[in-house]
C-alpha cells in the first residue's frame, strides 16, 4: 500500500514534470502557472455560464433533471473516452515502465499506482468540466446540503467504471493489434479525434443556434430520451441519478453504497485481470519487439538531389507528430473551420441583407484597396504556416549535416522553403475558390493578379522565414515541442508578415489602377527573392556560424 | 589527402581551441587523433568538415580547399560525427537512398552496396523500418553505410566505435584497413587508446588546441625511451 502510494506520487509529480528544483523557480515559470489558471477559470466561467443558461431553459418546462441526466451520461462517456487514449500514453509509451521494473515492487502495485494517476488526471478533468454544472444546478434549484454532499459521492464515483473499462478495452485493443503500439499513430489519432468533436460541436452549435428556447429544450428532451435508454444498460449512470434526485430517501445512500462497491470491485478486477498482459506488451513495445513482419527492401530509384532533398522534409514534417500538427494541419484545417460557417450562411436560404452585402463586395473589391484587403486575408492565412520558419531548429542537432554535404548552402536554402510554398499555396486557392463562389461577379483577371502576387508573397515569406531560422536558429532542443512552441522566431516571422502587409496597404493606397499596384508589388517583389538569394550566396559562411 | 595548413580557430577571444594546426594525413593511412575532453578534436575535424568556419589557416582535401571550393571538397570525404541520431523518422532504406541521391549515386550501384554492406553490418532486415526504433550501433551502421555509399577516397569519423557491438567494430576496423591499403585516407578520433595503438599506421594528439605528438606508436614509444603503455604515455603528455 505504502509503495503504491510513493509510486503515485512520483509517477504523478513525473507526469506534471515537477521535479525540477525549486531554485529554478523563475518569472518564466510563474507566468506559465497564471496563464494556466487563466485558462481553466475561463472553461470554468464557460462551463458555468452554459450550465446555467440549460438549466433555465429546462426549468421553463419543468424539466431541469434532465440536465443532471445528461450531465451523468456525457461525464461516463467521456472517463471512457478519455480513458482510451491516455491510457495508451500512460501505461504504454511512458518510458517510466523500463526505470519500474528493476525496482522491488510488484507489477500489480505498478499497475494501481498508474490507476492511481489516470483517476486523478480524471478528476481534475472532471472537476472543471463537470463539478461546476453540478454546483450551478443545486444552486439554481435551490437544493439541500443534502445534495451536494451526494453530488461529491458521484463525482468520486461516477469515473471510476467507466475509466477502467477504457483501460481494459486499450489493453485488449494492444493484445489484439499491432498498429496502436505506434506512439505516432496514436498522437495523430487523439488529435484527428479531437478535431472531429471540434467540427461537430461547431455544425452543432451552427444547427442549433435559430432555434428558440422552446425548440432547444425540446431538442434536449429528444437526447435525454436516448440517454435513458442507454442508462437502462449502464448500471452505474442510473445509480447516480438515484443518489441526486432521490435524495430524502434511503435508496439514495444505498446506491451510493452501490456505487462505492462496484469502484473497489472493479478497481482490483482490472488490475489482476490486465497484470500479466500489461507487463508483458508494455516491455514489448520499450524493447521495440513485435510480429512485425520484415518487408523486402526494393526501393533503389534515383532521384535528383533536389527532389530527395524537398522529399526527405516532407518526410520529416509528416512522420513527426508534433510538427505535424503544429506546422501542417493548421494550414490544412483553418480554411476547412472557416468555410463551415460561410458555406452554411450561404445555404441557410439568402437573407435580404446578406444578398444586399454580397452585391455590395461585388461591387467594390476590385479596386486598389479590395486588392489590399484581399492580400491582406492572405497573409494572414499564411501567418499560420510555421514550416520554413522552423525548417532549420527541426532538425536539431542533425542540422549541422547540411554543413557536411555537397551541397550548396543557399540550394538548400531553397529546398527547405519548398515545402512550405508548396503547403501555402493551399490556403491561397481555397480563398480564392471561395471568393468566386460568393463573389460571382468577379473578374477572372483580379482573381489571377491576387494569385500572382499572393503566391510571390508565399515565395517571400517563406524564404525570408528561412533567414529568421538560420539568424537564430535553435538548435539544442530536448522535446519537437519546443521548436514549435517555445519559438520566437514564430513571432519575428509574424511580425514580418505583418509589417510587410503594411507595406502592400501603402503602395495600394498611392495607387487607383489594380494593375499598376500589381506591377508594382511584382517588381518589388521579385527584387527582394533575388536579394534574399544572393545574399545568403554570398554570405553563407556567416549567416550559417550558428549551425555548428 | 587531408592536409591541415596552419589552421587555428577561437569561439571567445584570446583563447585558441585549436591553435596552429600542421597536419598531413597521407593516402593509404590510418591516422587516428586522440586527445582529452575538450583538446580540440572535434572543433578540428569540424573544421576540416566544413562545419566550423576556419579562422587562419586552409584545409585541402584532395587538394580541394574546404575554404574555397567547400562543394567540391565534400565529394571527398564521407563523413561519419559523433552522434547517430540523424534523420530519426526516416526509414533506414530512406535515409540511405536520400545519401546516394545527394552524391548522385545510380541505382545499380546503391543496390549493391546497400544490400552487401547492410548484410555484413546485419541490419539488412531491418531496413524497412524506421531509424527512431534502431539501437545506438544499428544507427551507427547506418551512417558508416552511407559514407560508403560513394566511394569516397577519405573517411572522416568522429569517433566511430562508440556504441559498435564486437562484430562490427571488428568489421569497421577491417573495412578501415582495406580502404587504406587501396591507398585511401582514414582518419578518426577516439578515446579507445588500444584502437589506436593496434588500428592507427600514425596517430596524433592534441592537448589544450596544441598537436603535441605526431607519428607512429613506435616513435612515440622511442620519444619516452621506456617501455610505458600508450595509455601511460598519453596521460603523461596530456597531463603536464
Amino acid at each position: 500500500m505504502k509503495e503504491t502510494l510513493i509510486l503515485t506520487k512520483t509517477l504523478l509529480k513525473n507526469a506534471l514534470n515537477k521535479n525540477v528544483d525549486k531554485d529554478t523557480l523563475n518569472f518564466k515559470t510563474i507566468l506559465k502557472n497564471i496563464f494556466l489558471f487563466l485558462a481553466i477559470a475561463y472553461i470554468a466561467v464557460v462551463m458555468g455560464f452554459l450550465s446555467k443558461e440549460l438549466i433555465m431553459v429546462l426549468k421553463k418546462m419543468n424539466q431541469e433533471e434532465v440536465f443532471l441526466s445528461l450531465c451523468l451520461l456525457i461525464s461516463v462517456a467521456v472517463a471512457f473516452c478519455k480513458s482510451i487514449l491516455s491510457s495508451l500514453n500512460i501505461l504504454y509509451f511512458s518510458k517510466d515502465i523500463e526505470f519500474l521494473l528493476p525496482l522491488p515492487v510488484s507489477p500489480i502495485q505498478i499497475i494501481f499506482s498508474k490507476f492511481n494517476v489516470m483517476l486523478i488526471s480524471e478528476y481534475v478533468m472532471q472537476l472543471i468540466t463537470f463539478a461546476i454544472p453540478f454546483a450551478v444546478y443545486g444552486v439554481i434549484t435551490i437544493q439541500e446540503p443534502v445534495f451536494f454532499v451526494m453530488a461529491i459521492f458521484v463525482f468520486l464515483t461516477l469515473p471510476v467504471i467507466p475509466t477502467l473499462l477504457g483501460i481494459l478495452f486499450t489493453v485488449i485493443l494492444m493484445r489484439c493489434t499491432n498498429f496502436l503500439k505506434n506512439k505516432d499513430i496514436v498522437q495523430y489519432l487523439t488529435v484527428f479525434i479531437t478535431f472531429a468533436i471540434v467540427i461537430a460541436m461547431q455544425i452543432f452549435m451552427l444547427k442549433t443556434s435559430d432555434m428558440t428556447d422552446f425548440m432547444f429544450a425540446n431538442k434536449l428532451l429528444e437526447i435525454n430520451g436516448v440517454a435513458r435508454y442507454i442508462s437502462e444498460y449502464i448500471i452505474i449512470l442510473k445509480q447516480g441519478m438515484i443518489a441526486l434526485t432521490e435524495l430524502g430517501n434511503i435508496e439514495a445512500v444505498k446506491n451510493i453504497m452501490y456505487l462505492i462497491g462496484e469502484s473497489i470491485t472493479a478497481y482490483v478486477l482490472v488490475a489482476v485481470l490486465i497484470s500479466k498482459s500489461y507487463i508483458r506488451s508494455a516491455t514489448n513495445i520499450i524493447s521495440g519487439k513485435n510480429s512485425k513482419t520484415i518487408k523486402k527492401v526494393n526501393i533503389f530509384t534515383m532521384k535528383s538531389p533536389k527532389n530527395a532533398y524537398i522529399s526527405k522534409e516532407f518526410k520529416m514534417l509528416f512522420r513527426t507528430p508534433i510538427f505535424f500538427l503544429n506546422t501542417i494541419l493548421p494550414i490544412i484545417l483553418f480554411p476547412v473551420l472557416m468555410g463551415i460557417p460561410i458555406f452554411n450562411l450561404l445555404g441557410s436560404g439568402e437573407s435580404e441583407e446578406i444578398t444586399a452585402l454580397i452585391s455590395s463586395i461585388n461591387g467594390n473589391i476590385e479596386n486598389t484597396a479590395g486588392f489590399a484587403i484581399c492580400l491582406c486575408v492572405i497573409n494572414f492565412l499564411y501567418m499560420l504556416n510555421y514550416i520554413s520558419v522552423t525548417a532549420i531548429s527541426r532538425d536539431g542537432e542533425n542540422a549541422i549535416f547540411m554543413k557536411y554535404i555537397p551541397i550548396e548552402l543557399y540550394k538548400q536554402c531553397r529546398y527547405k522553403a519548398a515545402p512550405s510554398v508548396i503547403l501555402n499555396l493551399y490556403p491561397l486557392i481555397i480563398f480564392l475558390v471561395v471568393m468566386r463562389l460568393i463573389l460571382k461577379e468577379i473578374s477572372f483577371v483580379f482573381l489571377a493578379e491576387l494569385f500572382f502576387i499572393g503566391f510571390l508573397c508565399n515565395l517571400f515569406f517563406s524564404y525570408g522565414a528561412i533567414i529568421i531560422d538560420i539568424l537564430r536558429p535553435k538548435l539544442h532542443w530536448t522535446s519537437e515541442y519546443t521548436v514549435v512552441k517555445q519559438n520566437l522566431n514564430i513571432l519575428w516571422d509574424v511580425l514580418f508578415i505583418v509589417i510587410v502587409t503594411i507595406i502592400i496597404f501603402g503602395i495600394s493606397s498611392f495607387f487607383e489602377n489594380v494593375h499598376v499596384v500589381t506591377f508594382l508589388l511584382s517588381g518589388l517583389l521579385i527584387l527582394t527573392i533575388t536579394f534574399y538569394d544572393n545574399f545568403i550566396k554570398q554570405n553563407s559562411i556567416n549567416i550559417f556560424s550558428k549551425i555548428c | 589527402m587531408i592536409e591541415i595548413k596552419n589552421v587555428s580557430k577561437s569561439y571567445v577571444k584570446n583563447k585558441k581551441s585549436v591553435d596552429g594546426l600542421n597536419l598531413e594525413i597521407k593516402d593509404g593511412e590510418i591516422f587516428g587523433f586522440l586527445g582529452p575532453n575538450g583538446a580540440g578534436k572535434t572543433t578540428t575535424i569540424k573544421m576540416i568538415t566544413g562545419i566550423l568556419k576556419i579562422d587562419e589557416g586552409e584545409i585541402l582535401i584532395d587538394g580541394k580547399s574546404i575554404k574555397n571550393e567547400p562543394t567540391e571538397a565534400k565529394l571527398n570525404f564521407g563523413f561519419v560525427p559523433d552522434s547517430p541520431d540523424m534523420f530519426l523518422k526516416l526509414k533506414g532504406i530512406e535515409y540511405l537512398n536520400f545519401i546516394a541521391d545527394i552524391y548522385k549515386v545510380d541505382s545499380k550501384a546503391r543496390k549493391e552496396k546497400i544490400e552487401t554492406l547492410s548484410k555484413e553490418f546485419g541490419i539488412y532486415d531491418n531496413l524497412n523500418e524506421q531509424i527512431q526504433s534502431y539501437s545506438h550501433g544499428m544507427r551507427q551502421k547506418v551512417l558508416i553505410i552511407g559514407v560508403l555509399l560513394h566511394g569516397p577516397k577519405n573517411w572522416i569519423l568522429d569517433e566511430p566505435l562508440t556504441g559498435l557491438d564486437p562484430k562490427s567494430a571488428y568489421d569497421l576496423k577491417e573495412m578501415m584497413k582495406i580502404h587504406s591499403k587501396k591507398g585511401n585516407t582514414v582518419f578518426f578520433s577516439t578515446h579507445v587508446l588500444e584502437v589506436a595503438e593496434k588500428l592507427c599506421d600514425r596517430i596524433g594528439i592534441i592537448n589544450e588546441g596544441k598537436l603535441i605528438f605526431v607519428g607512429t606508436y613506435e616513435q612515440m614509444k622511442e620519444q619516452f625511451k621506456e617501455n610505458n603503455s600508450l595509455e601511460e604515455m598519453f596521460l603523461e603528455m596530456t597531463e603536464k
